[in-house]
């Protein structure tokens, strides 16, 4: 548990940080978003003694960070920040073990650490460890990052705008593998961020700050929810009930479809009041595209009426976020979308009706899923 | 992979192996000297420097510019590093311009200012090469380590170097090759600017030439000059080899690296 106990930092006449009182607990991903200059970067760097409070104190576990020398409180708190920072005359390898050389690590514990977090962030030790900085792409980079902050296993992590300086798309995989390494590790990280987006995603909790100052602190369905000011309400945005939607899955709310297949007769008839349209697919499920079920009756076989517009673009994943599933709506004029798996095959539907209901359901019990996963995925 | 990296080493080696073996033999072998001499200036009664065999003479001249630019290296780097670390930093100016000002005196002046202070002979003209060559020497090494990115440092003392870690392993080692480059301009300049001593009986390869403009006799000239040049020529192939040896990839800026890739590769 990481506690700030009225901190304040003053460099010169500005007070970066005023007054903080924060508690972080363990095992959470606690976010401080704020816009910059709003003394976010400054609480983070005073957990690990990169700036010392002038007022106040923070406590680790109880004790309070001063009593420890900075080095070794350092080397027991994992560290990544936005530009990466990886030493560039050194290799992957050598980069990930800089903590456990610090700390003394015999070579072959050092060797198999490295290769156990290079698989961790998804990356194949014996094509990178002998590799320069120079050599990775920006993503790969900040894996090497990721891997270099829990090379020693801290039991604490911050992390300074870590995915901001990638490109959008690459943040989101960072963001997503990221998420997932975190659910297994579960460490008490301290990340900040400058993006609600991302805040909201990642965050078990988020405490946002303006001016040096705490404005609310809270489980990011409450933020969304109740925002404590008008400052909070305009900087999570006006489009709040959507980014509630990022937070919840396709999958919970996956009904089975009304599908044919391409052979498939179509001229038995049909129930009035059912479905406009049908997902048509191949025999082995593939999805093709969509049917007109008042078509249907001319149309003898399925084959001759599929309609294959849009149905990329209509697709989503059990892990999509609800509210890709509802740009998607939106985007292709559907009021249903096929949910297929990763092979394109169809596994079922999602409908308007659906994000409806799980908009209505949030406001009852906040937390209702689990964050999304993927957004973006194809 | 194995022949490959040989042959990387032996092309990397072969300049300063060729140049080296070419200095030895002219310096240690005085009789192909006199005969080569002889040959070429036909009507000189004098054709090699009576006082002194080339190999004394490069002994004296390499004990010029070695003790010189020991000090200037300790001492051009040992300042580099002080006013780029955090107490020292207000001094980085200073530093600088004291620096630049020694460069601007000529050496000939700073060896002429020195004889009233340490006398004629060695010490005067080692004094004169110190403070002459510590401006490339400093002024490298003030770019190299300011050169490291900001990110680097932070993320070495954020893991918990200590400041003196974060110099030897990361800052250092990033500064080198800048580092380098400046001790090889200060030395080879040295060498050149060592003839100079001589005026003031410092020695060296600088007698022969000032004895042959002396005595208007093109051989004693052509004797020192040559082998000053060639020691000139070994010691800078020397150093290109040491360079090319680290050839690791490396980018010492390390901030934006890689970006351009990012989409291609991830």
């Amino acid at each position: 548990m990481i506690r700030f106990e009225g901190v304040t930092r003053v460099f010169g006449t500005v007070k970066a940080v005023d007054g903080l009182d924060l508690t972080v607990y363990d095992r959470e991903l606690c976010i401080l978003v704020g816009p910059s200059g709003s003394g976010k970067s400054t609480m983070l760097r005073m957990i690990n003694r990169l700036i010392e409070p002038s007022e106040g104190r923070i406590t680790l576990d109880g004790n309070d960070v001063t009593t420890l020398r900075p080095e070794t409180l350092r080397r027991s708190i994992g560290y990544v920040i936005q530009s990466v920072g990886l030493f560039p005359h050194l290799t992957v390898a050598a980069n990930i073990a800089t903590v456990p050389e610090l700390l003394g690590w015999d070579r072959p514990r050092i060797s198999s650490r490295v290769a156990e977090m290079l698989s961790l962030v998804g990356m194949e030790p014996s094509l990178y460890r002998d590799r320069y900085p120079s050599e990775l792409s920006g993503g790969e980079a900040q894996r090497i990052g990721v891997a270099r902050a829990l090379a020693s296993d801290p039991p604490v992590v911050l992390m300074d705008e870590p995915f901001s300086a990638v490109d959008p798309v690459n943040r989101l995989r960072l963001q997503d593998e990221f998420l997932s390494i975190q659910r297994e590790l579960k460490k008490t990280v301290v990340f900040v961020t400058h993006d609600v987006d991302e805040a909201i995603r990642l965050a078990d909790r988020i405490a946002v700050v303006r001016s040096g100052r705490l404005v609310q602190y809270d489980k990011p369905e409450q933020i969304l929810e109740n925002p404590a000011d008008p400052f909070v309400a305009a900087f999570v945005g006006a489009d709040r009930a959507l980014k509630r939607l990022s937070r919840f899955l396709v999958r919970p709310f996956v009904h089975a479809a009304v599908s044919a297949t391409i052979n498939s007769d179509l001229d038995a008839p049909r129930p009035p009041g059912g479905p406009r349209y049908l997902w048509v697919t191949e025999a082995d499920g593939t999805l093709l595209g969509s049917l007109d079920t008042s078509l249907a009756a001319r149309c003898g076989e399925a084959r001759a009426c599929v309609s294959e517009e849009n149905i990329r673009e209509m697709a989503v994943l059990p892990d999509s976020s609800l509210k890709e599933a509802l740009s998607r709506m939106i985007g292709t004029s559907a009021r249903s979308l096929p949910v297929v798996d990763g092979q394109f095959r169809l596994v079922g539907e999602i409908s308007l009706s659906d994000v409806e209901e799980a908009s209505e359901k949030q406001s009852r019990e906040p937390r209702g899923g689990v964050p999304a996963a993927s957004e973006g995925a194809e | 992979m194995r022949s490959a990296g040989a042959a990387r080493i032996l092309r990397s080696w072969l300049p300063f192996a060729l140049l080296a073996g070419l200095f030895v033999f002219l310096t240690v072998d005085a009789a192909a000297w006199r005969a080569g001499l002889r040959a070429a200036f036909p009507d000189q009664r004098d054709t090699m420097y009576p006082r002194a065999d080339p190999a004394w003479l490069v002994g004296e001249h390499l004990i010029l510019v070695g003790v010189s630019s020991v000090l200037a290296i300790a001492c051009g780097v040992g300042v580099g590093v002080l006013v780029t670390r955090p107490r020292g930093r207000q001094f980085l100016p200073v530093a600088e311009k004291l620096a630049a000002v020694v460069q601007t005196f000529p050496p000939a002046a700073v060896l002429a200012l020195s004889v009233p202070a340490l006398g004629f002979g060695i010490s005067p003209t080692i004094a004169a090469l110190f403070l002459y060559s510590i401006l490339p020497i400093l002024r490298n090494t003030l770019a190299g380590i300011t050169s490291v990115s900001a990110d680097v440092t932070d993320a070495a003392r954020g893991m918990g170097m200590t400041p003196a870690q974060s110099l030897a392993r990361v800052e250092l080692p990033l500064a080198l090759p800048v580092i380098l480059a400046g001790v090889r301009t200060s030395v080879i300049v040295n060498v050149g600017t060592a003839t100079i001593g001589a005026t003031i009986g410092a020695g060296g390869l600088g007698a022969p030439i000032i004895s042959g403009l002396v005595n208007q006799n093109p051989a004693f000239l052509a004797e020192g000059t040559i082998i000053v040049g060639l020691m000139a020529l070994t010691i800078d192939s020397l150093f290109a080899a040491l360079e090319r040896g680290r050839g690791t990839p490396r980018h010492s800026g390390g901030a934006s690296r890689g970006r351009p890739r990012d989409s291609a590769a991830v």
